[in-house]
């Protein structure tokens, strides 16, 4: 039986040796199979995205109970938006009299619709959470400390990113709870002082509800097709460009600062 | 060489300790993404109309804290300044930890845990408890059954709402400095100002909860300009 | 995965301790039932997407079709199929499933109502390609699966419409009131003016501002504090199908709107003698001369303009019935009831007739059961009566002292699509939460939904509720292009109402009550907007002044009004002058300097008339015809004009709408030669006219 096993074992280290010496497979990975310490380091420094990492992780920093992987879901979880977001896109044009209907064809008649903008929808509440729990786990842990305290501060960035990037979605499919929320969410800008129009000082600017900053968001002074256009702009490109740009920049400089689940120094006790 | 050795034995290869893990955590969240999004459909109203506003109007789940607070607040100060203070705060969270360990940790995970609390706590309060009108409905409670809306409130008279603040303010930030001393000493007189103004001003959210409920105060300052 | 959990294995670094290792263990199963999850949930979600509801159907449709002998070489439909109307902005996915609606019927789909073709002939009247399928069923046309695109879903506005209630979508382009094939609308509606529901809802279709229950002012005149209060009380035990609804009120509120309503002092009015009759048979003669039922009912028999007269007699003083037989609408500027001239002395028989007739058997119960509540509450004060009629809205129907009427309802602009979610079911948590029970029941139990509500109980038979429902349910507006709606359905008042004295005459005498001037009035007689192209002068005149002779099948019959001779004269001079139609030819372009037929022609007529076409089997003639389906043409040629018979035999439909008269398709001049013909035949002079009707 454990001759058995072995020998089987040996074949299947024979078929992979011979495959990955063959010319095909050196010319996509030029390293040998990870399993010593060269190769395992190899792998991580010769890859593109596995190079996000350092080639070696402080040991208490890859445990679960530690780093609750949750700014990994929520890079994740931007992934699956973009992806099925992109899908969405091809079928939903940002026009007043044709949203809501383009909502319910991807409901009714197109292939794998429903599953797209559940997976958007779901998605996108849950990168809120995970965002959340992430910047709780970093405060925790006390990961923000020096040399990271910048990366924290582009963090917080990328937390109203998230924030602002579900909110200008949440007007999209064009129905009641899209119009008023974002007239309630939008509302609020209304206050802002001196640049909104109900907020106070603003008439020290000679702002009013036709240029304060609700006028900027919306396009008008009512939630209406040039409000649906600026979010569809703002959701689409603007917002995942900068987040992308952030995201980049968070990264690398998680990277430059030794690897995921700081910090550097002495571990808080818990 | 024994450093190197104990600095290697803190380390561990990515590949594949790390690298499992992450891929484990992420085949992991798509079967709970898939499941949940085959099982709960995404939530579609009627059309969009300008003419037929729901009762209540709610904000999406995430900013439903802020808008609790409309409640106790102006707009301005609900809708802006706490969250542009919360941003702010957060942001300056790396500049003011003194970079202290363990039990002497406790000051500053109180602070941020109390701090997510209550706005869960208020998320939790505009999803699950807010019916027609913004008035409370317990999560059991039918609300189609309509509630009187809440009496008028109040506001302190300046002779009594401006001293209340100045000695609220005053006060928090002389007494820790008076009681204790080495807190002071450890943040040094930018940091400890930074901090007690940003501590005082939360406290001071749910402080202003507590009056306009117990006392039904609308306003504790009132200026020509503006209310708080 | 087998290599990651191998490598994991023969880790080589320094050594796991037993929690790390224990925690891989853990991660592996994690890892392995996710892959195995991620492909399962792969696998089910292309299987559910590849297996759609209408999968089966359309199956069982293509074999259907193969088996079928009449269905050879037609293949059934595969994939989603779709009706895209453009103007309407419209898309069903209907006939995925439906898949026989819009096709002819396949013999074998029989037992099927899924596959089977569209009931009825509606799909030949609007085709599906021009009107899709939810124009008319709502219900939610881009859905694809059942539930869904029947509407059942709790954020659609618009379920399925079933049975009668698919009538309720003609409103979008049909008027309500005269909705071809939806008599349920026809009913509804008209049962919703009958019962005054635009008093308190703004209500689409019923925006007419004329004030629709009696005048209050002089009713301590005209009847006792007793009769108020039992009508009060509960106004259809005082009169059968009263059109006031029962409010519910307890004793002492009807006692506080009694001395409200008695507290008001009536307008002043010309002192006028008792007058004395010549009894009640004289007033009987003239009860029937005047055709008073033409719009009163005697015990259910009669007309339904004005009420019910079984039991006015125990009801009126008799002062006030006097002066209203003098002059109705010197007392109720609104009323639609003429001023009959009548002499003093008719004025008295009729009172008496009524007075002894009309008696009402159950009087003495209830005058008994008035007076005790009223002596009962004395308390009962006319500040409380007169909060309670502004509380009910009293005004939206009668006009009683300053009250104002008031929309205190809802409106029903946008009833039909009012979301459930905002109606209030209240204390009836137990109905099916959808719009139509809520309103089957609000009808039922006004009331009952909660405390303070206003609305009274209409009573309504079960037939018309449902009317009434339909009615309400289309009480939405989707904006339709013009393009689609029904030609000249909506026509708007295009005509000018008679002017001067003979526009105050035709108001006294409430003429478009019955008839109709361009399209505003009533229907039942004849529309008079052509009338002075139709008649003959002479005819006219004569039948205003004595319109004696009636066709015995007739119901509604021209009332006896004594119009002055003068009166005549005007009527006859405006309908003459003024009601004219286009392209009606004059007797002397038709038939020459002469102006009247020569017998040459009209012989040569009454042979067409009686040998070349069908005319005899439905009209009357003294040369043998012996017809009875349309009218005697006898005495034809005295009260038709030549010109007019000519025009309305090349095209009876276009002549006058809605006309039974087939389109014989006859030349010019055989319309020539038979309207020659029938000029000629006139009454004898003696003989009055003898039809009504053109």
């Amino acid at each position: 039986m454990g001759q058995q096993l072995r020998g089987r074992a040996s074949l299947w280290r024979r078929t992979r040796d011979r495959v990955l010496a063959s010319q095909l497979w050196r010319s996509v990975i030029r390293h040998g199979y990870p399993d010593e310490n060269r190769n395992r380091i190899l792998v991580i420094i010769s890859n593109i995205f596995l190079h996000l990492h350092p080639a070696r992780v402080k040991r208490h920093g890859v445990k679960l109970r530690y780093t609750w992987c949750m700014g990994g879901l929520s890079a994740f979880l931007f992934f699956v938006l973009t992806v099925t977001g992109v899908l969405l896109m091809f079928y939903y044009v940002p026009d007043t009299r044709r949203a809501y209907q383009d909502m319910k064809d991807l409901e009714h008649a197109v292939l794998f619709g429903k599953l797209m903008r559940n997976m958007h929808r779901w998605a996108a509440h849950a990168m809120v959470v995970t965002v959340i729990l992430h910047m709780t786990r970093v405060f925790l842990t006390g990961s923000y400390r020096p040399p990271r305290e910048f990366n924290w501060v582009i963090g917080v960035g990328l937390l109203v990113l998230t924030l602002l990037l579900s909110f200008t979605g949440y007007l999209l499919p064009w129905d009641q709870l899209a119009m008023w929320a974002i007239t309630v969410g939008t509302n609020m800008a209304e206050a802002t002082p001196f640049l909104g129009a109900a907020g106070p000082f603003h008439e020290l600017l000679g702002i009013t509800k036709h240029n304060d900053i609700r006028f900027a968001l919306l396009g008008g002074t009512i939630v209406d097709q040039n409000a649906l256009l600026r979010f569809y702009v703002l959701h689409c490109i603007a917002l995942p460009l900068i987040g992308a740009v952030l995201m980049a920049v968070h990264f690398w400089r998680v990277r430059k600062d030794g690897g995921i689940s700081g910090p550097h120094g002495k571990l808080p006790k818990l | 060489m024994s450093a190197e050795n104990a600095r290697s034995r803190d380390l561990v290869h990515t590949w594949p300790h790390l690298v499992y893990r992450e891929l484990c955590a992420l085949l992991a969240a798509s079967v709970v993404l898939w499941i949940v999004s085959l099982l709960v459909d995404a939530p579609l109203e009627e059309l969009a109309n300008a003419t037929l506003t729901p009762n209540p109007a709610k904000a999406p789940w995430y900013f439903l804290g802020l808008q609790e607070l409309l409640v106790y607040f102006d707009p301005w100060i609900a809708g802006v300044a706490i969250p542009g203070l919360i941003i702010l705060g957060l942001a300056a969270i790396p500049y003011l930890d003194p970079g202290e360990d363990g039990s002497r940790r406790r000051f500053a995970l109180s602070v941020y845990l109390g701090g997510l609390a209550l706005w869960f706590v208020l998320i939790f309060i505009g999803t699950y408890c807010r019916g027609p009108n913004w008035a409370w409905y317990w999560p059991w409670e039918d609300q189609t059954v309509i509630k009187p809306t809440l009496p008028l409130t109040r506001a302190l008279s300046p002779a009594i709402g401006w001293p209340a603040v100045l000695i609220y303010l005053g006060g928090g930030l002389l007494a820790p400095r008076l009681i204790w001393r080495d807190f002071f000493a450890r943040l040094g007189i930018v940091r400890y100002l930074t901090v007690m103004g940003l501590l005082l001003l939360m406290i001071a959210v749910p402080l202003k909860i507590a009056l306009r409920l117990a006392f039904n105060v609308k306003y504790v300052l009132t200026t020509p300009w503006f209310n708080v | 995965m087998a290599s990651a959990e191998e490598t994991t294995r023969t880790d080589s670094a320094p050594a796991h301790d037993d929690r790390e290792r224990r925690a891989l263990g853990w991660m592996d199963r994690l890892l392995a039932l996710s892959s195995l999850g991620l492909c399962a949930l792969f696998a089910y979600t292309v299987l559910a997407e590849v297996s759609p509801e209408w999968g089966p159907l359309q199956r069982e449709y293509g074999r259907l079709l193969a088996v079928d002998p009449s269905g050879k070489g037609a293949r059934a439909p595969r994939g989603i199929q779709q009706i895209h109307v453009q103007p309407l902005e419209l898309v069903d996915r209907c006939t995925s499933c439906h898949l026989g609606a819009d096709k002819p019927r396949v013999a074998s789909t029989g037992t099927r109502a899924v596959l089977a073709p569209h009931p009825g002939s509606m799909l030949e009247l609007h085709p599906p390609e021009r009107f899709g399928c939810s124009s008319c069923h709502d219900g939610q046309g881009r859905a694809t699966s059942r539930e869904k695109a029947h509407g059942r879903e709790a954020n659609w506005a618009e379920p399925l419409l079933l049975g009668r209630f698919v009538q309720a979508s003609c409103a979008q382009c049909h008027a309500r009131a005269s909705a071809p094939r939806a008599p349920d609308l026809r009913v509804g509606i008209a049962t919703m003016r009958r019962r005054n529901c635009a008093g308190c809802h703004v209500v689409p279709d019923l925006d007419e501002d004329r004030r629709f229950g009696p005048d209050l002012g002089r009713i301590a005149e005209k009847t006792s504090r007793d009769w108020v209060f039992a009508w009060l009380k509960r106004p259809a035990a005082q009169l059968a199908g009263a059109r006031m609804p029962d409010f519910g009120l307890s004793d002492r509120e009807a006692a506080s709107l009694v001395a409200f309503l008695f507290s008001v002092p009536p307008p002043p009015r010309p002192p006028a003698a008792p007058v004395a009759g010549k009894g009640a048979e004289a007033g009987r003669a003239l009860f029937s001369e005047s055709r008073c039922i033409t719009c009163h009912a005697v015990q259910g028999k009669g007309g339904t303009l004005a009420p019910e007269l079984a039991r006015v007699g125990s009801k009126l003083a008799r002062p006030w019935l006097e002066g209203w037989l003098r002059d109705p609408k010197a007392h109720d500027p609104a009323t639609i009831m003429p001023r009959f001239r009548l002499s003093e002395e008719q004025i008295g028989s009729i009172a008496d007739y009524l007075g002894e007739e009309f008696e009402d058997e159950d009087a003495e119960r209830w005058q008994r059961a008035a007076a005790s509540a009223l002596a009962r509450d004395r308390e009962a004060s006319a500040g409380d009566g007169r909060k309670l009629a502004l509380h009910y809205n009293c005004a939206g129907c009668h006009s009683i002292a300053d009250l104002r009427p008031a929309k205190i309802g809802p409106e029903h602009t946008e009833l039909g699509l009012k979301p459930v979610a905002r109606i209030d079911f209240g204390a009836k948590a137990s109905l099916p939460r959808t719009r139509l029970a809520y309103l089957r029941e609000k009808l039922r139990d006004p009331r009952g939904f909660s405390k303070g509500l206003r609305m009274p109980r209409f009573d309504l038979s079960e037939e018309a509720r449902e009317s009434v429902l339909v009615t309400l349910l289309s009480f939405k507006d989707r904006r339709y292009p013009a393009s689609v709606r029904a030609a000249g359905e909506r026509r708007p008042w295009h005509g000018r109402p008679p002017p001067g004295p003979v526009g105050e005459l035709v108001r006294e005498l409430s003429c478009l009550e019955c008839h109709a001037l361009d399209g505003r009035g009533g229907t039942l007689a004849p529309d008079l907007s052509l009338e002075g192209s139709q008649v003959e002068r002479p005819w006219l005149a004569r039948y205003l002044a004595q319109p004696t002779t009636l066709r015995p099948s007739l119901t509604e019959r021209m009332l006896q009004l004594r119009l002055r001779a003068d009166e005549v004269g005007l009527l006859v001079e405006y309908l003459v002058a003024a009601r004219r139609a286009d392209g009606v030819k004059s007797a002397r372009e038709l038939f020459g300097a002469a102006g009247a037929p020569d017998p040459e022609s009209a012989l040569h007529g009454r042979r067409i008339f009686h040998e070349r076409l069908s005319c005899p089997s439905c009209h009357a003639t003294p040369h043998g015809a012996r017809g009875y389906l349309g009218p005697d043409l006898s005495a034809v040629g005295s009260r038709l004009q030549p010109g007019w018979i000519y025009h309305q035999l090349l095209d009876p439909v276009r002549a006058r709408p809605g006309s039974i008269e087939p389109r014989l398709g006859v030349s010019p001049a055989d319309a020539r030669a038979l309207a020659a013909y029938l000029a000629t035949l006139r009454a004898p002079p003696a003989s009055a006219p003898t039809e009504t009707s053109p």
